[in-house]
């Protein structure tokens, strides 16, 4: 139990920083916040909602993303999108995670 | 309300007041859509018992306006070495202010065991509360401060490893320390075994000098007590000697060497005076110093001082007994390290 407990700390902490990556580059086209979690949950990456919408809240903050209200079928949406300055940092970030990739395959191997 | 309503409703009763309503609004839509989606899934109208899966896949109000706020600190990373600097000096100046009142105290003439009890006793919780209330002072300047002063940029100033300031090591002793303390020591051994007429007072009485010693018989009872505990100091020098360092044998045996002496200063204190004037000496004196009428107590004047240096020294001791006892105790000693290829 306490084992178990201790490997989905672990893991949640390498998952932490490869979420931002996923969702910027999901965000490269507008998503509301469910949209986004269906989206990445069928490219294999299931994401919490409760680590999900503080997230983008915070990209947000950091002027990563950008967001509006739009009225859908009677029903108010947040639509998110990638802002001008995560475009310009996204395609370091993927360099930086190839890098990291290389590197660790090397270590792990 | 809705159970929805409700779970959003308490939700936002635990975020602030300025981001509520946006965060509400983002959790009503995204419940909706879960429900839709849902809904599609089970080909039926979204019910209490789906709102309920919903939400429970969600957690609690509490964990998901949790997730919304981060960290909170009451002294956060930036404030708390500081925060724990003005602790400790505080603290020290506390402890250094009723140490020295407790030495004033048992200095009085005419000290009971009981009354010695009664003072310590006194004393001590009298620091307890000072310290509490000092601790809760800082704390909320502190809070206040963490609170009104805006985030502070890291300074990018090129940062020189040289800069780092040496730390010696904890154990580590310096070898003029130790000789030093052998010398002190052997020289209070000669002056208190062979030489005690050199502990004394002076006074000039028709152009020549006299000089009186002053221990009593009752301080003579202590002597081979003490012969003890300096033997022991200056064996525990050699051995520091030959090491360079401190390890758990020496440092335990440093405490016992002080309770010791502990224990001898609190019997001068409560015992018969260490000081002893003769009826001649006192007489001579009081005419040599006929000039200062305020000087004709000296007995009691003596007495007080004698009281006072030896509750000094008792109070000192016992500060320095308290450091060792709490560093053997509780502060972990340096990792073992391995050395490789061993």
């Amino acid at each position: 139990m306490e084992k178990n407990q201790l490997l989905e700390n672990v893991v949640l902490e390498m998952r932490r920083g490869v979420i931002i990556l996923a969702v910027l580059s999901k965000l490269e086209e507008e998503q509301y916040g469910y949209s986004l979690v269906k989206l990445l949950a069928e490219q294999g990456l299931e994401i919490d909602q409760g680590t999900l919408y503080p997230l983008l809240r915070r990209l947000e903050t950091q002027g990563l993303l950008q967001s509006h209200w739009r009225l859908e079928d009677s029903r108010p949406r947040r639509y998110y999108i990638i802002s001008p300055e995560g475009d310009r940092i996204l395609p370091e970030l993927k360099l930086e995670w190839t890098s990291m990739v290389k590197v660790l395959e090397r270590i792990l191997s | 309300m809705s159970l929805v309503g409700q779970y959003v409703t308490v939700v936002g009763k635990n975020l602030p007041r300025k981001t509520r309503s946006d965060i509400e609004a983002e959790i009503h839509s995204l419940i909706d859509d879960m429900l839709d989606d849902r809904s599609k899934q089970e080909g039926r109208a979204p019910d209490e018992d789906m709102e309920v899966e919903v939400l429970k896949e969600l957690g609690s109000p509490e964990k998901m306006a949790a997730s919304y706020q981060g960290e909170k600190y009451l002294i956060g990373p930036r404030f708390y070495p500081t925060f724990i600097l003005v602790l400790k000096i505080v603290a020290t100046i506390l402890v250094v202010i009723d140490a020295i009142r407790f030495g004033i105290g048992v200095a009085q003439p005419g000290l009971t065991t009981n009354g010695f009890f009664t003072l310590f006793t006194t004393s001590l919780s009298e620091l307890v509360n000072s310290l509490l209330v000092a601790l809760g002072n800082i704390v909320l300047i502190f809070v206040v401060i963490q609170w009104a002063v805006p985030d502070m940029k890291v300074k990018s100033k090129e940062w020189d490893p040289r800069s780092l300031k040496s730390i010696p090591l904890p154990d580590a002793l310096k070898p003029v320390g130790i000789i030093w303390d052998i010398a002190v020591t052997i020289f209070v051994i000669l002056v208190f075994n062979f030489h005690t007429e050199w502990v004394g007072m002076g006074y000039l009485q028709n152009g020549i000098w006299y000089w009186v010693p002053i221990l009593s018989q009752a301080f003579f009872s202590y002597i081979p007590w003490l012969n003890l505990i300096w033997a022991g100091t200056v064996v525990l020098n050699i051995i520091l000697l030959r090491q360079m360092r401190w390890q758990p044998l020496t440092r335990w045996i440093r405490i016992g060497l002080r309770f010791f002496n502990i224990v001898i200063l609190y019997r001068m204190l409560v015992g018969p005076s260490i000081i002893n004037l003769s009826t001649e000496t006192l007489t001579q004196f009081r005419q040599a110093m006929s000039q200062a009428p305020g000087l004709t107590n000296l007995q009691p004047l003596l007495d007080g001082s004698a009281h006072l240096l030896v509750a000094l020294v008792l109070v000192l001791e016992g500060v320095e007994l308290g450091k060792s006892l709490y560093q053997m105790l509780f502060k972990k000693g340096e990792p073992a390290i391995t050395q490789s290829g061993s």
